[in-house]
């Protein structure tokens, strides 16, 4: 697992993993698979009852072009955050991945970004470090918890594989390691 | 900067740095096609589950390799007017239409919509009608709505 940089800003940094297996970055990765209509519609046929099941009857191809226009928008925002030395912070642009932590912030705490359109599926995964936050991967989540679906589960493992890994790397002592 | 963020940074500057931003940017500046080459990708999709087709049996009608084929549906191809026109052909779908000044496109919800603005239309004039027709004790008569065309006079005919 190595580490690679997104953007290095003076009050914060944004970075993410690229595992060894693939051949790019937990975020390239996911702008490329979230830009593919070939790769989502296979998603999406594979898993268009538990779309269905949260947003009513649609087709697979309106279904992947609202998936694409709202990753398009996500990483513009993301794009602007990048380029903005003034405004806000990434802090604002990630939430706790637990919602029963909502306002709370602690060291290696897992994260997460929704898409930007209302009741958004789209979600990408980061770890807090001090002020820099680590992109440790995305889903498409459909289901109410991590744990239903094989792809999403995948996500949790990699969030705590990275917060180990982080740990380890940190400076022994530092961090607050709270297990949930 | 605290020093596990000094560790993080150095972590980082040991690999080269994320391509994530650049590609961004090309699909900011490229959006409006790129919009239309995923549609096409997408209609292409559809019409090969329609059909039941791989894309190696579109390979084969188009006379192409399996890898051409995908390179037309992952939504970043700047199509051809001669690969649209043979798509068409081989699939049965429209993929494009070039419009005269006096056409427009427009959806069905687009079309529904329309259809729903003149029945209500129509229905406010054959009240109307029948108003008028009562304050002049006539019987109504529905088919003669249309013979009635309501102006911005409206309030005075009714004044009887």
């Amino acid at each position: 697992m190595n580490i690679v940089s997104i953007f290095e800003r003076s009050k914060d940094s944004l970075y993410a993993v690229k595992y060894d297996e693939e051949p790019l970055d937990a975020l390239e990765l996911l702008q490329e698979y979230w830009s593919d209509p070939e790769e989502l519609h296979k998603f999406f046929k594979k898993y268009k009852k538990d779309y269905e099941a949260y947003y009513g009857k649609a087709k697979i191809s309106q279904i992947v072009e609202k998936a694409i226009d709202d990753a398009d928008l996500l990483f513009e925002a993301l794009f602007k955050l990048a380029e903005d030395e003034s405004g806000k912070h990434l802090g604002e642009f990630f939430k706790p991945l637990h919602n029963k932590e909502a306002g709370k912030a602690y060291e290696l705490q897992q994260l997460k970004a929704y898409g930007r359109l209302s009741n958004s599926f789209l979600r990408i995964y980061a770890i807090r470090y001090g002020n820099s936050y680590v992109i440790t991967g995305g889903a498409i989540k459909l289901t109410d918890q991590m744990k239903d679906r094989k792809h999403t589960k995948e996500e949790l493992y990699k969030l705590n594989l990275v917060r180990a890994y982080l740990k380890e790397h940190g400076e022994e002592g530092e961090f607050v390691y709270l297990d949930i | 900067m605290s020093k596990t963020e000094e560790k993080l940074k150095n972590l980082a500057a040991k690999n080269p740095p994320s391509n994530w931003k650049e590609k961004v940017a090309y699909r900011k500046e490229n959006k409006a096609w790129l919009k239309k080459s995923t549609r096409i990708a997408l209609r292409i999709l559809d019409a090969l589950d329609d059909k039941g087709w791989k894309q190696t049996d579109l390979a084969k009608a188009l006379g192409v390799t399996r890898q051409q084929i995908s390179k037309l549906v992952k939504g970043q191809n700047d199509y051809k007017l001669s690969t649209i026109t043979q798509l068409e052909k081989v699939l049965k779908i429209q993929l494009q239409a070039i419009l005269a000044e006096n056409e427009q496109v427009m959806t069905e919800e687009m079309i529904k919509e329309k259809v729903k603005e003149e029945i209500t239309d129509y229905h406010r004039k054959l009240t109307l009608t029948q108003q008028y027709f009562e304050l002049k004790n006539q019987k109504p008569n529905p088919h003669t709505v249309m013979a009635v065309e309501p102006s911005a006079e409206d309030g005075y005919a009714l004044a009887g």
